[in-house]
């Protein structure tokens, strides 16, 4: 399966019988279980970020920690081709992206912000939401793919539009 | 009768048009050194970004973290595509073009495809305002000149006229207008992120070669999808973005399917020429009304809120006291 989408992928550019059959590939029952252990990654960025003990909050990690063995979130449902199609691919690059954003929330956004005296903000209106590793795989998900969408329109940084990206390759090589 | 000069022969056409060019092009060195005001260098900047081949090594510094990217880009008849390899830590690589971005994460033994979502006016630019309406914002400087990259680089400053934005310290190469060096700097001076060339050419024919994936593709998973993002253009919205600081406008007004989950989000770009905010608004799910706070990731600020029951979050490279005054100007209009 990975040999025929890398292979795909070699050219570079896909023209439309190689794009059918990405959309193929996508939809059936092996891509799904990928999917999962794809997730999975996140969860062992994760825990990795965990043990240094410094970047993630106690309190949103011992809840996490409490959780029983919940080693990755559930799958996408992507039966079908029209399920794959409703998937905006830019999204599926923020998968990437929050792969790592996993670790790069934790170096920061969930905590308190004691410096600018923004403690009261960082609250979490509805405790349910960390209660499992499953929502807060889905909020990193969801920033993750804000944060790259948002750079796709961001001119803020030097490199123009590869800014965003070599953000991605740098936070995902330092969360090593 | 013929006149023969003792001394040097007559010159050609082809020699005195050489002589010429090369006059003209002391001449407008000699101009650009003496009146290139930081709005030339502006213009310089962001033509040399949409316009010029480079290949090239870069540091980017966040945070205490340096990172070392190999970075190339060619711009054939305005088609632009681009390879950048992180050259410590795991050898991560993203390729893109003007459509399609392919990442290689080959530690995880991951890859992605993607469909880019762009302005209209191509890949993003630097300078996407005109220079008035910049100045009503920012006070440029000129820095003088610094070696960077072994090369000549012209320093321009853009300082912020308010708290609501960031600064920036920018380096423009000489000959080319390429960006050599650019310093994101909070309003306390503190360089919040920088990029910097440390070994670059530019101007150079890039081979096919050069752009394409050097990393070890045999195991990895990839996952993409075959056709673009749904997304259209929108005109109307229930939403009201109350307050947004002066000088910001919107540029860009989509809807489109959330790839996370189902449900539509409407995203909303602001612009002040330099910066770019967004507002992102989802409907929330049942029986979840999301975090609420700040949040912050490198430079990009975000803060997040529930509005009648859908989740609103403003991001952008902004301080934090934008991204929230923005918010709690959002409301629902029935």
């Amino acid at each position: 399966m990975s040999e025929k989408i890398s292979a795909l992928v070699d050219e570079v550019l896909l023209d439309e019988d190689r794009e059918n059959q990405f959309g193929q590939i996508l939809s059936d029952e092996q891509a799904t279980q990928t999917w999962q252990r794809y997730h999975l990654i996140g969860n062992v960025i994760r825990n990795e970020v965990q043990s240094t003990g410094k970047d993630l909050s106690a309190d949103i990690w011992s809840k996490i920690e409490e959780e029983p063995t919940v080693l990755a979130p559930s799958p996408k449902k992507r039966k079908d081709s029209k399920s794959a199609d409703i998937w905006s691919a830019a999204g599926l690059f923020a998968v990437a992206a929050s792969v790592t954003l996993v670790a790069v929330i934790g170096l920061g956004p969930l905590q308190k912000d004691d410096q600018a005296g923004q403690v009261a903000l960082n609250q979490f209106v509805d405790n349910e939401v960390l209660n499992s590793s499953l929502d807060q795989q889905r909020i990193t998900d969801e920033f993750g793919e804000m944060l790259a969408e948002h750079g796709e329109f961001s001119s803020s940084a030097g490199l123009n539009g590869l800014v965003a990206y070599a953000k991605l390759v740098s936070n995902q090589a330092m969360d090593q | 009768m013929q006149m023969v000069f003792p001394y040097f022969n007559m010159p050609t056409i082809k020699q005195i048009n050489a002589v010429f060019k090369a006059s003209v092009l002391v001449l407008a060195l000699l101009v650009n050194e003496v009146s290139a005001s930081p709005s030339d260098w502006l213009m310089k900047i962001n033509r040399a970004a949409a316009e010029v081949n480079f290949s090239g090594i870069f540091v980017y510094t966040h945070e205490g973290k340096l990172e070392v990217m190999q970075v190339v880009r060619r711009v054939d008849d305005g088609v632009m595509q681009e390879r950048l390899y992180a050259l410590n830590g795991e050898a991560r690589e993203i390729i893109r073009d003007m459509s399609r971005v392919w990442c290689y994460i080959p530690d995880q033994n991951v890859g992605v495809h993607d469909f880019r979502q762009i302005s209209e006016s191509g890949f993003p630019r630097m300078v996407a305002g005109d220079f008035s309406k910049l100045s009503k914002n920012y006070t440029f400087t000129e820095g003088g000149y610094a070696r960077i990259a072994d090369r000549r680089a012209h320093q321009v400053n853009v300082i912020p006229k308010d708290p609501y934005r960031y600064g920036y310290i920018l380096w423009a190469d000489e000959e080319t207008g390429l960006l050599l060096r650019s310093d994101l700097v909070d309003l306390a001076g503190n360089v919040i992120e920088q990029y910097m060339f440390v070994d670059v050419e530019i101007g150079i024919d890039i081979p096919d070669s050069a752009l394409k994936a050097v990393s070890n593709k045999d195991h990895l998973e990839w996952f993409g999808n075959a056709n673009p993002p749904i997304s259209a253009p929108s005109t109307t919205s229930n939403w009201v973005v109350g307050q947004i600081p002066g000088g910001y406008q919107l540029s860009k007004h989509i809807r489109r399917m959330s790839p996370m989950e189902a449900g539509e989000v409407e995203h909303l770009v602001y612009t002040d020429g330099l910066s770019t905010i967004s507002v992102f608004i989802k409907q929330a799910r049942e029986g979840q009304s999301g975090m609420k706070g700040l949040l912050k990731m490198g430079a990009v600020n975000a803060y997040r809120d529930t509005i009648e029951n859908y989740r609103v979050t403003v991001m952008g490279e902004v301080p934090a006291e934008t991204v929230e005054f923005v918010l709690q100007g959002i409301s629902y209009r029935q």
